[in-house]
């Protein structure tokens, strides 16, 4: 029963995040209503919790279940009347429906259904998995799950914990945002009491919003049966289910790269102008609220997405898709966006002598070939369970269908998954941090929070190759 | 004969195996696992044994360093004091796969099985550690030398070293091979073994691994990394073949498609419907390995309900923490109004982490802190630590506190012990 606080505890900061997507969509409205909701809880949960972080640490409320509750009561209202507002002076207009599609013929229809329960049986395992069973992993209970209680006892955002011996912990994972722990925090304070149940059960909905948020994407932007197709495939790989079933923060982080890169893609892809600029300014909300993630979301995501976003805004642009002042006040929402989020955070970070690594400093690092790097990386991608065939079948529909991956919108995809998997690379082959691709940490980590970006690139080039070829109409075709 | 060891650490060995001899046979065996329906256990294979019972001695054995070694009637009688080995030329029959050695009653020991490949140096030897259990009636190792790449098949000479302080008695050494059909078998057996949940499952999974014998399919997924091939590599093969066959196809349709149709490129035709196949193949494999790895994580979690939800709050076991989690909850209020207690545990990792998130805002600290005034010791799996009737605990016979109360007795060596007039906290200054 204790569950039951997880809807309650969410609702407000999903429906913030709602009313936020809605007012910066305003009278154009882009998304499907599901993945409305989807990106509202997504974005609301992570940007309510920032805004309790900057008034906690501004000093005006305690990690209290008042404090947490007061900020969003607060945000939902207003956002609420600014949303009122808006629907008073601008009307309220409906999405423009999708392109119709002919129905699915009846084996397809099996197909699907069989597919849905195998999907629904691994997902129920994995909510059972987070629920029912005791913490396992060290960075549940060293780090997660850890800051997770201190914030509940201790009312506050804490940076160091007692490890006994008059000794503490500072700096390390302490350096990452906060955003996790603080949601455990806030659902504890809800029921009154740490659950592990209660706390870990979030990091299902984070699974299903990345799945999701494949699912629509690439229902508008492809056909509903790439859309199935992405979601089955991306539900089907082991170590994201691993880790959507347990209470790792990696599913978190990259359903908000999922949504920062769809966006921006989607932005691309718009017909309209209006809905270039409405994708354009919630991608910004993504890009930003990436920075609230984990470390590896301001250091090594956000650059990639910020040169995307900047040739994006140049190529539509030079198209004459945009205006110029358009191109420009897009520009300088970015920037605002960005600065709102990470001026704080970054400042928080300096003046607590917080590092910017994956739980490690990156500075000091020194350079020199390491050995067995290659193998390591060769096995993790190519020869375990972890990915299926997900990055060889990709690799190889990269150079079959190359114009699809390289010369159209879908390159933003491509891009950005190349940018940060061969950007990370030379830190795993000449730094010291080659012991995380030889261990199979760090590296496993980077291609996961990659999965839900890589499976949409794959979907789109597949569907590219089959449609090229007129497979797909003689194999689902009602008869 | 001075004879020069080459450790085969464990961590060395590659799951991807290298440079075994029987390559292809093994890759056959592989393929045709695959398409085969499992077939009851195969116990026919290939089988020759070096016999020491009545006194028999097979062949010239050369024993150095042992202080007795004595053929009897029950097998060949090692009590030794000082650490020794012995070996033997080896004239295998058949190529080896595996050595299965059968002890009659005896003391536990660390042993050491040696072989000589052919073509190195004279006197080197390589050298794979194992453990004698000890047993009062009768033991079997067995051990799937084919896995490792330094294993010679037909290595020239075999022994084996033994610690000082053993006490064992060989009855026989049994040396094994299967033939194809059979490794099929295990190999196809072996995919669908499934790994259980551990502490590097968060970062990779090992994947459906093929092993060929029944001894390497019992060892599968217990050493790190495994002893088995990544069926990875025969998937990418089953690919590349159906390729080359779909390519094949469609070079022999283009020319063949019926010229009767108006309008449309024959070769398009042909690509399409050779393209449609292999694409086929592409989802048809996807969706096998979906499969297996699916079934392996509904697995890990029947295995956590079986083990662990549904079953008795007093003997259950989590994974391989055993009773600790439920050690936990127990340790929890009896320490919530202590800001510190001393935690000792048969490891650090991962028992110090863990308790100290279970119990928190309680932290465990170390023994010195009882001159601080922690007067809670909470032991975990420490079973040289007790308390003595007079209320002292004792490390290893030895008093380190007390006189103090056991507060929970969970199982030997787990137990809560609070000091019954500490020393008092050191004053604030």
């Amino acid at each position: 029963m204790i569950l039951l606080w997880l809807p309650v505890g969410l609702a407000l900061p999903t429906i913030s995040g709602w009313l936020l997507i809605r007012l910066i969509e305003s009278r154009h409205p882009v998304l499907l209503r599901t993945e409305r909701w989807i990106l509202g809880f997504l974005f609301g949960t992570t940007g309510t919790m920032f805004l309790t972080f900057l008034l906690h640490i501004a000093g005006l409320i305690s990690f209290t279940r008042f404090g947490f509750a007061a900020v969003q009561i607060i945000v939902t209202s207003l956002l609420g009347i600014l949303r009122h507002l808006q629907r008073k002076n601008a009307g309220s207009v409906a999405m423009e429906p999708l392109p119709s599609e002919p129905p699915f013929s009846q084996r397809m229809r099996i197909l699907l259904g069989i597919a849905g329960a195998w999907m629904g049986a691994k997902i129920l395992a994995g909510f059972l998995m987070l629920t029912t069973t005791p913490v396992y992993f060290d960075d549940v209970f060293n780090n997660w799950n850890m800051r997770g209680k201190i914030f509940f006892w201790e009312k506050k955002l804490s940076l160091i914990f007692q490890t006994g011996n008059e000794q503490v912990a500072t700096g390390g994972t302490h350096s990452y945002p906060p955003t996790i722990p603080m949601v455990k925090a806030w659902l504890a304070a809800l029921a009154g009491q740490w659950n592990e149940g209660l706390a870990n059960a979030a990091h299902i909905l984070w699974y299903l919003a990345a799945l999701g948020l494949v699912y629509y994407f690439l229902r508008r932007t492809v056909s509903r049966l790439a859309a199935l197709l992405g979601a089955y495939l991306l539900g089907s790989i082991p170590l994201f289910l691993v880790h959507g079933s347990n209470p790792y923060a990696d599913v978190f982080i990259a359903a908000h790269i999922f949504a920062a890169v769809g966006l921006l893609a989607s932005a691309a892809l718009a017909k309209e102008p209006a809905h270039r600029l409405t994708f354009f300014r919630l991608a910004t909300v993504g890009c930003a609220l990436l920075i609230f993630t984990k470390n590896e979301g301001l250091v090594l995501h956000l650059p990639p997405l910020l040169i995307l976003a900047g040739f994006s805004l140049l190529w539509m642009r030079c198209r004459g898709l945009l205006a110029g002042r358009e191109v420009l006040r897009s520009g300088c929402w970015f920037i605002g966006c960005l600065a709102v989020v990470g001026i704080p955070w970054l400042a928080f970070k300096w003046i607590h002598h917080l590092p910017f690594g994956n739980a490690k400093a990156l500075s000091g690092l020194t350079f020199a070939w390491q050995e067995n790097v290659l193998y390591a990386i060769g096995v993790n991608t190519f020869f375990e369970g972890n990915w299926l065939f997900l990055y060889p079948f990709l690799l190889a529909l990269m150079i079959a269908c190359w114009k699809k991956a390289f010369r159209t919108p879908a390159v933003i995809f491509t891009a950005f998954f190349l940018i940060v998997y061969l950007g990370q690379l030379p830190l795993f082959l000449f730094t010291g941090l080659s012991t995380e691709a030889i261990m199979q940490t760090g590296y496993a980590r980077g291609l996961l929070q990659l999965a839900p970006v890589a499976v949409t690139l794959l979907t789109i080039l597949a569907e590219d190759l089959i449609k090229r070829q007129k497979i797909l109409k003689e194999w689902f075709t009602p008869r | 004969m001075t004879e020069r060891f080459s450790l085969l650490h464990a961590w060395n060995i590659s799951f991807l195996s290298k440079h075994n001899y029987n390559d292809p046979v093994l890759i056959a065996s592989s393929l045709l696992s695959l398409f085969l329906l499992a077939t009851p256990a195969a116990e026919a294979r290939d089988t020759f044994e070096w016999n020491f019972l009545d006194a028999n001695i097979p062949g010239r054995i050369e024993i150095t360093g042992w202080t007795k070694a004595e053929p009897t009637q029950a097998g060949l009688h090692i009590q030794t004091e000082r650490a020794g080995h012995m070996t033997r030329a080896t004239n295998f029959p058949h190529p080896v796969e595996s050595v299965a050695i059968t002890l009659g009653p005896g003391s536990s020991s660390e042993a050491v099985l040696l072989w000589h490949v052919r073509g190195s140096p004279e006197g080197d030897l390589v050298q794979l550690p194992f453990v004698i259990q000890g047993s009062s009636s009768r033991e079997v190792i067995r051990l799937g030398v084919s896995h490792y790449p330094q294993w010679d098949p037909l290595a020239d000479r075999l022994g084996f070293a033994l610690s000082a302080d053993s006490d064992i008695t060989i009855r026989s050494i049994e040396f094994s091979r299967w033939n194809i059909l059979e490794k099929a078998t295990e190999a196809f057996r072996s995919f669908w073994i499934f790994d259980v949940f551990r502490p590097y499952s968060i970062n990779f999974l090992w994947g459906p691994l093929l092993t060929f014998n029944p001894v390497s399919r019992d060892h599968l997924f217990l050493s790190v990394p495994p002893m088995g091939w990544s069926a990875n590599r025969f998937l990418y093969l089953v690919i590349v073949l159906a390729g080359m066959i779909c390519w094949a196809w469609w070079m022999m349709r283009k020319n063949t498609i019926a010229s009767g149709t108006v309008g449309l490129d024959r070769h398009a035709l042909a690509g399409r419907a050779a393209l449609k196949r292999f694409l086929a193949v592409l989802a048809a494999l996807w969706i096998f390995y979906d499969l297996r790895m699916g079934l392996e994580f509904l697995n890990y979690y029947r295995r956590d309900y079986v083990e662990f939800v549904a079953a008795n709050p007093h003997t259950r076991t989590f994974r391989e923490r055993g009773g600790f989690n439920d050690f936990a909850d127990l340790v929890a209020p009896l320490v919530r109004d202590r800001d510190r207690y001393i935690f000792l545990s048969i490891m650090r990792w991962p028992y110090l982490g863990a308790i100290r998130y279970l119990t928190y805002p309680s932290i465990p600290t170390d023994p010195a802190q009882q001159d601080t005034g922690v007067d809670t010791w909470v032991v975990y799996r420490r079973t040289d630590m007790d308390v003595n009737d007079a209320g002292m605990l004792l490390v290893e016979g030895e008093p380190v506190a007390g006189p103090g109360d056991v507060l929970l007795d969970f199982e030997p060596g787990s137990f809560v012990y609070r000091i019954r007039n500490p020393l008092p906290s050191p004053a604030a200054p």
